[in-house]
């Protein structure tokens, strides 16, 4: 089996799984009760809490764990138009879904939204977020930073001066950013940022939110006073300890990693170029502001769909980042915004890995894909 | 799968096209659905998925028999997923041959 599909999941480790169980089978009682068990599970769940916030350098309070990235993320946009429902909220045309209903579900409520457009690699219009500054009166910007499906790292550090002049917080998106670069509050400077263990071979069912600011936004979850009263709802601390390994793990040899997946990166597009297969690489170029693992190349007339599932019956397992609604499936809206070439946009799959494959795996893929490219059975 | 055919019935075309958007019954559909997915209601995305699996039977049922044309009466068990009215002097032809 041929696994490229590390933007929508990866495995976590068998330590991780073990300092899961570990935690299960030891700290079984509530971390809110006071009695042994439960302040016993209080103190790890602190412990955990300062050593994650030590590996990304803030402090443990400014940490919300979350069941998922979609709730941090929810919980930032919707808390946001709740404290703030006159104000407008600004976000780019490349968002996750998570994102792009949340905003669907304020504008429902009478909330006023609007989207920045992006250039052709992805990257924000920087005039047009300043007009947008200059026109509304601001209560967020919500951005993804790395983008989940063409890869597009945002320059956040053009974008956050012009923010502050108007005294507009900012919420990143930094799901896929873990498994690629180390994470510092301190240097980001930043108001909030959501994260999603799964996506950092941790489990999943556990994500968390990164506060600055929590007095600009109301919390979604209403009940008893868990993190510090911006997430109710009773510690999953199996999972907390899992994700925390999960990162520390990942951050371990995260240069070499890096390295070898530029490599790699590299390698599958010029196996695909001498092999004579007409692709394009959607999203900036390598060995600029992206994710090198995140390769989403579209082939010259072809159908995505039906190509990865002939890629499914070789062992191979990609993304097509296609939608489906109700009678259509529909090309990717990311795609369709950076104004991806017809020729290439349905034939766009999206090949996603880590620093584990090796170039064997490059080469096998890009010979299945010739194979089954010129067999001419998967044409649009 | 991008092998074409043409259904014909009594020398009226039924259908001509791609073997994956072939008509095929609505239930049959939701059956296969719940045998992958075990899911009644798939979304379109899943209904794509199962009409790859029909169009590999097919494709397979032209590659035993060794010809071009099927007659659906001969094969009424394994093309019951097809929608069509009856399977008297139904005929389905490989357009451009098998690959």
């Amino acid at each position: 089996m041929i696994y490229l599909d590390y933007a929508a999941t990866t495995q976590p480790s068998e330590a991780t799984m073990d300092v899961m169980k570990e935690t299960m089978l030891h700290y079984p009682g509530n971390p809110s009760s006071l009695h042994e068990p439960g302040i016993k599970a209080r103190k790890r769940y602190n412990e955990i809490k300062k050593r994650l916030a030590g590996l990304t350098n803030t402090h443990w309070k400014t940490l919300c764990f979350t069941a998922t990235a979609t709730e941090a993320i929810n919980t930032i946009i919707k808390g946001t138009f709740f404290k703030h429902p006159e104000k407008t909220i600004l976000t780019s045309t490349i968002e996750h879904s998570a994102t792009i209903n949340a905003l669907e579900f304020v504008k429902r409520q009478g909330g006023h939204v609007v989207e920045i457009p992006v250039d052709n690699e992805g990257f924000l219009m920087i005039k047009e977020l300043k007009k947008a500054l200059n026109d509304y009166d601001v209560s967020l910007l919500t951005l993804i930073y790395a983008n989940n499906e063409i890869g597009t790292i945002q320059d956040i550090d053009i974008i956050k001066p012009l923010l502050k002049i108007h005294d507009v917080p900012l919420h990143l998106d930094m799901v896929q950013a873990p498994a690629h670069e180390i994470i510092d509050f301190e240097a980001l400077d930043i108001d909030y940022a959501s994260f999603s263990a799964h996506k950092f071979f941790g489990p999943r069912g556990i994500g968390f939110l990164y506060v600055r600011s929590p007095e600009r936004f109301t919390p979604l979850l209403h009940g008893g006073k868990q993190e510090h009263g911006m997430r109710a709802g009773t510690e999953n601390l199996a999972a907390i300890a899992g994700m925390w390994h999960a990162l520390e793990e990942t951050w371990e040899h995260i240069e070499d990693n890096e390295r070898t997946i530029k490599k790699n990166a590299r390698y599958f597009l010029d196996a695909l170029s001498a092999k004579g297969i007409d692709y394009r690489l959607n999203g900036p170029d390598l060995g600029t502001r992206r994710l090198n693992n995140v390769l989403n190349i579209g082939f010259k007339h072809i159908d995505n769909h039906e190509l990865g599932f002939a890629l499914n019956d070789e062992g191979i397992h990609v993304s097509t980042g296609s939608a489906c609604q109700s009678e259509k499936i529909l090309p990717s809206h990311v795609l369709k915004a950076i104004g991806t070439d017809e020729a290439y946009l349905h034939g766009s799959i999206r090949f996603s890995f880590s620093e584990k494959e090796d170039e064997q795996t490059f080469e096998k893929t890009a010979n299945v894909l010739k194979r089954l490219i010129e067999s001419g059975d998967y044409e649009k | 799968m991008a092998k074409k055919i043409l259904i014909q019935q009594d020398d009226q075309t039924l259908y001509k096209g791609k073997m994956v958007n072939m008509p095929v019954k609505m239930e049959a559909i939701k059956e296969k659905s719940v045998e992958l997915f075990d899911d009644e209601e798939p979304c379109i995305i899943h209904q794509s998925y199962c009409m790859k699996h029909f169009a590999e039977t097919l494709s397979a049922l032209f590659e035993q028999s060794g010809t071009d044309v099927i007659h659906l009466e001969d094969h009424e068990e394994t093309l019951d997923f097809l929608d069509v009215d009856t399977t008297k002097n139904t005929v389905i032809k490989l357009l451009g041959g098998k690959k």
